[in-house]
């Protein structure tokens, strides 16, 4: 087994529960399988709500998981807690989306950043002081900053920081949870290629969870698209940004705005409607509402992953790479 | 990117510190009550040097010189018939009787600055209690949530649900008649304790919703998550995430719940389930004075100008701390 991060099958489900009238279920996540093998980095892309965020946290075990199984390095760490998990956690971090309300704001740069090294009793203080300088150094931050509080920091400031803190513990694996949607373009460029510095030089496997295409193309090799908490297209960046097989992807990639109107086709595929209440998802595949191909095998059969002929996966039963367009559009 | 502001790192505390410093009716209010506090800790040396009298002893037969002749302190009163006893009234300046005598021919000046320390050290005290139980119970409540957090709402609410007078004067009937027995520890029925326990119990929901309510928020915060992630423990998060965050909300709380507890003490003394006497207190005054109220109004007056004026402070010192620390929160009482 080479693969740093095997997911097979993971569901997250919430449950809310509404006076005696009963429950209902809502479906964050359902049934995802992927991995991940070492010094890789997976882009996850979705529209807002898929539950792309809510996956990334299930997997670093910041929430429980409903079914599934989750192995990081050879182990599964699906039902691990408390003490157990605690190595494991050394080798899978995360950076957060809000660099603003992922530092605490009463402690200061230099303790958030050796709150790992205290937790995880690395080295004694003098060691630690200089692993913290080294660390910012890395992410491009001086000295000085040890004494400072989050407050006194930019937002791409704050990312390094929140990158840091990750890098703290030399981890395989480093979940990002959109890093960059919370700052100025000026900014994502700066953070997105220190994480690709990162991914070089320390062969860091990531996560990169985003909505923001362009990013994802930068940074992943693979791109999984999620929609409604299941993956409808996973493979290499090239294959699925350059001939996407699923409609939904392809949806997704023609929604990027283009500087120039010259070079828009003339034949985007527009979304309509809302993506559907995962607490009441459609018959079948759970994208057929929304999209123009839908037949009837769509509206009752939900399609499963299938690997088409350059390696991909798809869940679609009629995959766009494999047909011509419908004649009426 | 790498350059930081060259400024000075200044802390939360030492930021909120100097909001505050700038706050002027922060700072009166202040003022304000260290003056009080320190004229109800001169209360003995008062009670020795200026009005020389024991204000906890009746002088129901005393004279003193007023104007160059004797006067009664209690005297009779100033009716057709001579019926009932009219106590000496104020003086006016620095000496014996300087606000007049009670029924029982004590000082009032006396008690009220005695009374002060009592109504002080219970509020403050109580104050201390409701906010250490809400601090711990608010934060277990929200951080752990679950079965423990229902089952501490659950506490909490049934608590919340009494009416907050009847439950103090009930809890303060069967304490004060019976005292009580915790093990070997005695409580008589006059002792401090009593009072204190019970307001320091009956405000706790008021303090610990809140401060739930808080740290249901922080447990979701992203930095908790990112505490989580790194593993850490429960009661490290507790400790070094949470509680950072909560305190100034408890600290905000500070002022206000001991104005509440003021008032509260007032009541219950002034319904006699509070202090015991010969102890005084600002609420036992006002309830010597509720049958001097035509004659001699400044016996119920004074404690309760006290009362208002400790109460208004506190509450203005609320607010300026509320500025100080925790802009955004909403709370007020």
């Amino acid at each position: 087994m080479n693969n740093l991060l095997e997911v097979r099958d993971l569901t997250k489900h919430y449950t809310s529960r509404h006076g005696f009238a009963g429950k209902r279920v809502v479906r964050a996540v359902n049934g995802v399988s992927f991995e991940i093998a070492p010094g890789e980095a997976l882009g996850l892309v979705g529209e807002s709500g898929c539950g792309k965020s809510t996956l990334g946290r299930c997997i670093a075990r910041l929430y429980n998981v409903t079914s599934g199984s989750v192995t990081f390095d050879g182990t599964d760490i699906t039902r691990l807690g408390g003490r157990a998990l605690r190595p494991i956690r050394a080798g899978l971090q995360m950076i957060f989306q809000d660099p603003y309300a992922s530092l605490n704001p009463r402690r200061r740069v230099g303790e958030i950043i050796a709150e790992p090294l205290h937790v995880h009793h690395r080295g004694n203080k003098a060691a630690m002081t200089a692993r913290v300088a080294s660390l910012l150094s890395d992410v491009g931050l001086g000295p000085e900053a040890l004494t400072r509080f989050p407050h006194e920091f930019s937002g791409g400031q704050r990312q390094r920081i929140g990158i840091a803190r990750a890098l703290a513990l030399d981890p395989k694996l480093i979940i990002a949870d959109e890093p960059v949607s919370a700052l100025d373009v000026s900014v994502q460029a700066q953070i997105v290629n220190l994480l690709a510095d990162l991914q070089r030089d320390r062969g860091l496997a990531y996560l990169f969870i985003a909505h923001d295409l362009g990013v994802v193309r930068q940074i992943a090799d693979r791109v999984a698209v999620m929609y409604l908490g299941g993956i409808v297209e996973i493979g290499p960046v090239a294959s699925v940004f350059g001939s996407p097989a699923h409609p939904y992807t392809r949806a997704l990639l023609d929604a990027v705005p283009v500087a120039d109107p010259a070079l828009t086709h003339r034949d985007r595929i527009r979304l309509a409607g809302d993506p559907p209440n995962p607490a009441n998802p459609p018959s079948g595949c759970a994208f057929h509402p929304r999209c123009a191909w839908a037949t009837a095998e769509c509206r009752t059969v939900k399609p499963l992953l299938r690997t088409l002929a350059d390696g991909r996966e798809t869940a679609c039963h009629h995959p766009l790479t494999a047909r011509v367009e419908p004649a009426d559009r | 990117m790498t350059e930081v502001k060259q400024r000075p790192a200044q802390g939360y505390w030492a930021l909120a510190l100097r909001k505050l410093m700038r706050n002027r009716s922060a700072m009166i209010s202040v003022l304000v009550l260290v003056l009080i506090v320190l004229s109800c800790l001169s209360a003995p040396w008062y009670a020795k040097y200026v009005s020389h009298t024991n204000p906890f002893q009746s002088n129901l037969s005393g004279t003193i010189m007023r104007h160059g002749h004797a006067v009664e302190v209690l005297g009779a009163a100033d009716n057709p018939l001579k019926l009932g006893i009219e106590p000496i009234g104020p003086s006016g300046r620095l000496g014996p009787y300087m606000l007049g005598a009670d029924q029982q021919g004590r000082d009032v000046a006396a008690r009220l600055l005695y009374g002060g320390q009592n109504s002080l050290l219970i509020s403050s005290i109580a104050a201390i209690i409701t906010l250490i139980l809400a601090g711990l119970t608010g934060i277990i409540a929200g951080f752990f949530g679950g079965f423990i957090d229902a089952a501490i709402t659950w506490a909490l609410d049934a608590l919340w649900a009494f009416p907050v007078f009847l439950l103090a004067i009930s809890l303060s009937v069967v304490l004060i008649a019976h005292g009580l027995d915790i093990g070997p520890l005695r409580l008589d029925a006059s002792s401090l304790a009593l009072p204190i326990s019970i307001i320091g119990i009956i405000y706790v929901p008021y303090v610990a919703r809140p401060i739930r309510a808080t740290v249901l928020t922080l447990r979701q915060s992203e930095f908790v998550l990112a505490a989580i992630g790194i593993g850490a423990s429960p009661w490290r998060i507790v400790w070094r995430d949470i509680l950072p965050n909560v305190i100034s909300t408890i600290i905000v709380f500070a002022p206000l719940i001991i104005a509440l507890n003021l008032l509260t003490e007032a009541a219950l003394s002034f319904l006699s389930i509070g202090v015991q006497a010969p102890a005084a207190s600002w609420g036992t005054i006002i309830h010597d004075g509720e049958s001097l109220i035509y004659t001699r109004p400044l016996v119920a007056i004074a404690p309760g100008l006290l009362i208002v004026v400790t109460v208004i402070a506190l509450n203005i010192l609320g607010d300026g701390l509320r500025d100080a620390l925790d802009p955004r929160a909403k709370l007020r009482l």
